[in-house]
């Protein structure tokens, strides 16, 4: 494999992964940690390994609460639906949550509706809520927090990145994650 | 980059040079490697050229000689490689007069090929045009000229500048300023346009027929004069823009843009913190969203479907007595006017209905008229009376009549299609 150069990080940044099949080579996360970025490295079970950008302890840019930095809010339904996501792909909740399982896209679809109608205009009844949580699914799709292969849904690579601590204070709301039936 | 906008760039202008030799040359070139890429080993044509015009070369010279003339210019085998060349292509030609030493004179094309390209380095093409140009007026002066070469002169002065005015605007729109700053000189002819305006002039005196091909060249010119106008002022806008020594000026980065390796423009942000934008949606945010989620207790419920309304009365019956209605009221007011004869003449009451009462009149008499069913018509003469001072000032008189009997109808509607 050819020494990596800028490019092979601009092209990462701007993709957010490569194909990894052979080590990852030193000078490749020497040029990340510069950025203040970690090489990760993930498997989604079924595809090629790769290698995720995620930040180091410290330097990844918060925002909200009294640090000053204003960050747009996700709309309801696109929170909503990846929690419905975390629900039917997350089936142990001592281990960490990616990769997970493969649940179907209905299931999915059905655990958003069965939450009742989220934003003020919905109707009671009506398709547009189901429409909604589609195009949310697609979005997470795009951000890489899931990944849609045919009918099935699995949790993307970003999942990947979360470290421990942050995966501690999803444990504290695994029960009311919207499913479709009650967990065990 | 030049430091300042007018300093020369000896290199850039070097290889903008030789850029110019292969293009001068592509018409007749046998194939992409048939011009020198280094400037150096035409230096070597020149030392060749100035050992036969400077030394006392009457008989030719020795390859010998040669070798010496060219020592500070280039290598030994620089030198074989180019006097083999230079031989096979005619530059070079041998002399017979002495048998045992072979000596060589100098083709004079050749040196007319020198001056040429000597002339190339300082101006560029639109000099052979304005060559072009001053032949032709010297020839139409002298009287020495036919139309089909002055047909073909301004043929080929016209293409000429369409193309480098598309040259100009294309640099203006695409090139950095190091290329703009080596093709100024190429464009300098103040006297082009007055050139041109002169010509015109003159084909139009001697070949009228002409005339079209001539004005064509002056619209081109004139396109060309503005190219360089903006071509210009793409300079002068460059040079006048106040510098901000914290960023890079539009320029640099236009010139890395197009010039820079991308291995060189990913290193730019290299040690920069930026991702692409993605939903929040890290576990605390999820986790604060999920457990303050409540379901909404007032939901909006689709209102429900209206009945049907009941049949109403058929639309198309209420249309048809409201024109029956109509004409009822026509007939009616026909009788009014006829007040029991069968025919009466309208013009004194339409006078002393004044204005605008008697267009309201007129109107009613006019669509009585016009409903063929009623048996009712209205005649107007070719008369106008007219009176300045009166209530209506100028009136036809108007006759309101009765038929009477089918034939009569009938024969009115025979007159009618009749005269249609």
């Amino acid at each position: 494999m050819p020494e990596p150069g800028p490019l092979t990080l601009a092209r990462m940044r701007a993709i957010g992964q490569i194909p990894f099949t052979a080590q990852v080579p030193a000078a490749l996360h020497l040029q990340a940690a510069d950025a203040g970025r970690r090489l990760v490295e993930a498997v989604i079970p079924g595809q090629l390994p790769m290698v995720m950008l995620g930040w180091w302890d410290g330097v990844e840019p918060v925002a909200g609460g009294d640090t000053g930095v204003e960050r747009t809010k996700t709309s309801q339904v696109v929170l909503l639906t990846f929690a419905a996501v975390l629900g039917a792909c997350w089936p142990d909740r001592s281990e960490h949550p990616f990769p997970g399982v493969a649940a179907e896209e209905d299931a999915v679809l059905a655990g958003v509706a069965a939450l009742g109608p989220i934003t003020a205009s919905a109707i009671e009844g009506g398709a547009a809520g189901r429409r909604h949580s589609k195009g949310a699914l697609r979005r997470l799709d795009d951000a890489r927090l899931l990944s849609i292969d045919g009918s099935e849904v699995r949790l993307g690579p970003a999942i990947a990145l979360w470290s421990e601590e942050q995966v501690a204070a999803l444990r504290s709301v695994y029960d009311r994650l919207p499913r479709l039936e009650e967990p065990q | 980059m030049a430091t300042s906008l007018f300093d020369q760039n000896d290199d850039a202008e070097r290889d903008a040079f030789l850029l110019r030799v292969s293009a001068l040359v592509a018409p007749i070139a046998a194939n992409a490697g048939a011009v020198v890429d280094e400037a150096d080993l035409l230096e070597v044509a020149r030392a060749v050229y100035a050992a036969f015009g400077d030394q006392d070369a009457i008989g030719g010279l020795t390859r010998a000689q040669l070798a010496d003339a060219c020592i500070g210019v280039c290598s030994e085998s620089a030198f074989q490689s180019r006097f083999e060349l230079f031989c096979k292509l005619g530059m070079l030609r041998p002399h017979f007069e002495k048998a045992h030493q072979q000596r060589y004179v100098f083709n004079p094309t050749s040196a007319a090929g020198l001056l040429v390209f000597e002339r190339l380095s300082e101006r560029g093409g639109v000099d052979e045009l304005v060559t072009l140009l001053d032949r032709t007026r010297a020839a139409l002066a002298s009287g020495r000229a036919s139309v089909n070469e002055i047909r073909n002169a301004l043929l080929q002065a016209r293409r000429m500048m369409t193309i480098s005015a598309d040259e100009l605007l294309r640099m203006v729109v695409a090139s950095p300023l190091s290329e703009l700053i080596a093709e100024r000189k190429h464009h300098r002819h103040a006297a082009l346009m007055d050139d041109v305006f002169t010509l015109n002039e003159q084909v139009k005196d001697a070949f009228p027929a002409l005339d079209p091909e001539a004005y064509r060249l002056v619209v081109e010119t004139q396109r060309y004069v503005g190219a360089r106008e903006q071509f210009v002022g793409r300079l002068l806008d460059e040079g006048a823009a106040a510098r901000d020594f914290s960023l890079l000026d539009p320029e640099e980065y236009l010139e890395a843009a197009r010039v820079a390796s991308m291995n060189e423009l990913a290193e730019v942000f290299a040690n920069t913190v930026f991702d692409p934008p993605a939903p929040w949606l890290d576990p605390a945010v999820v986790a604060e969203g999920v457990a303050g989620f409540r379901p909404r207790a007032a939901i909006r419920r689709r209102p429900p479907r209206p009945a049907d309304p009941p049949p109403g009365p058929d639309p198309m019956l209420r249309v048809e007595e409201r024109a029956e209605a109509a004409r009822t009221r026509r007939a009616r007011a026909a009788e009014l006017h006829l007040q029991g004869r069968a025919e009466v003449d309208l013009t004194s009451s339409l006078r002393a209905a004044g204005w605008p009462g008697l267009a309201t009149i007129l109107v009613e008499l006019l669509a009585i008229h016009a409903d063929s069913d009623l048996p009712y018509r209205v005649r107007m003469s070719d008369e106008l009376l007219v009176e300045p001072d009166g209530p209506v000032t100028h009136l036809t008189p108007v006759t309101a009549y009765r038929l009477t009997g089918a034939a009569e109808q009938l024969t009115e509607r025979a007159e009618e299609t009749d005269r249609a």
